[in-house]
């Protein structure tokens, strides 16, 4: 009887077939992470035209610099998503 | 099989070969050379269908383990292709993540650089005519209020 027992599971034990093999999800770089920095207001009580120039300028490069922010993020899936085919 | 993981591969193949081997050997001698081996071992006549029976057992699981083995040695070998492919494809990923991030910190640095220049030139040249164009407070809340529209989260 005993023997038998054995034998079923010895039978049994074939249905296991189980080595998962899992790909990580590649981790983003922190720089990417980052929020992209508010639009400025001009400073309080401002008259001179170059104060507001000066504020709308510093605005373009806050622009910039998010604008780089998204095109290295779809740099960073195209690149990522190559690798990983 | 999980009995196949816990023990050595080479271990493995030599009981499961020995035992095709000898059950296919058992089941040869005891069905095509049984009237032999009576003539030398006639004590063996009341139990050699017992015997049969058991070779042909041990020649069958010689079989199925066979079959589980090389099934699995395959199955090992395709999951170490994959996880090559996969350590491969690790070390790209963070190769690019340098890359992007190298990329980042000089563009940022390049805009800083001409937000700076551009500054400078407004310093220059409007500074100079600020007496003559002074903007009423109007302009500046106008600029202000765009700002506050744009910055809304949506």
């Amino acid at each position: 009887m005993k023997i038998f027992v054995l034998l079923f599971c010895l039978l049994l034990a074939a249905c296991e077939t189980a080595v998962p093999v899992k790909q990580k999800f590649p981790e983003v770089p922190a720089s990417l992470m980052e929020p992209c920095t508010n639009l400025e207001y001009a400073p309080a009580g401002t008259k001179e035209l170059s104060v507001l120039l000066e504020t709308v300028v510093k605005n373009y490069g806050h622009y910039r610099t998010c604008r780089s922010m998204v095109e290295s993020w779809q740099e960073w899936y195209n690149e990522q998503k190559r690798i990983s085919q | 099989m999980w009995i196949i993981h816990h023990l050595p591969p080479s271990f493995l193949e030599t009981i499961i070969n020995l035992l095709l081997l000898v059950g296919l050997g058992g089941t040869l001698a005891t069905v095509l050379a049984i009237n032999t081996i009576l003539r030398f071992l006639p004590i063996f006549s009341h139990y050699y269908r017992i015997a049969q029976v058991i070779f042909v057992c041990v020649f069958l699981l010689g079989v199925y383990m066979k079959g589980a083995f090389t099934t699995e040695q395959s199955w090992r070998q395709k999951v170490a292709e994959v996880e090559l492919k996969l350590k491969d494809a690790e070390i790209q990923s963070a190769k690019t993540n340098t890359v992007i991030t190298e990329k980042i910190i000089t563009k940022t640095k390049i805009v800083r650089e001409q937000v700076k220049t551009a500054a400078d030139k407004i310093r220059t040249i409007v500074v100079p005519h600020d007496k003559e164009c002074v903007l009423s407070p109007d302009i500046i809340e106008a600029h202000d209020a765009a700002i506050r529209l744009l910055s809304e989260p949506r």
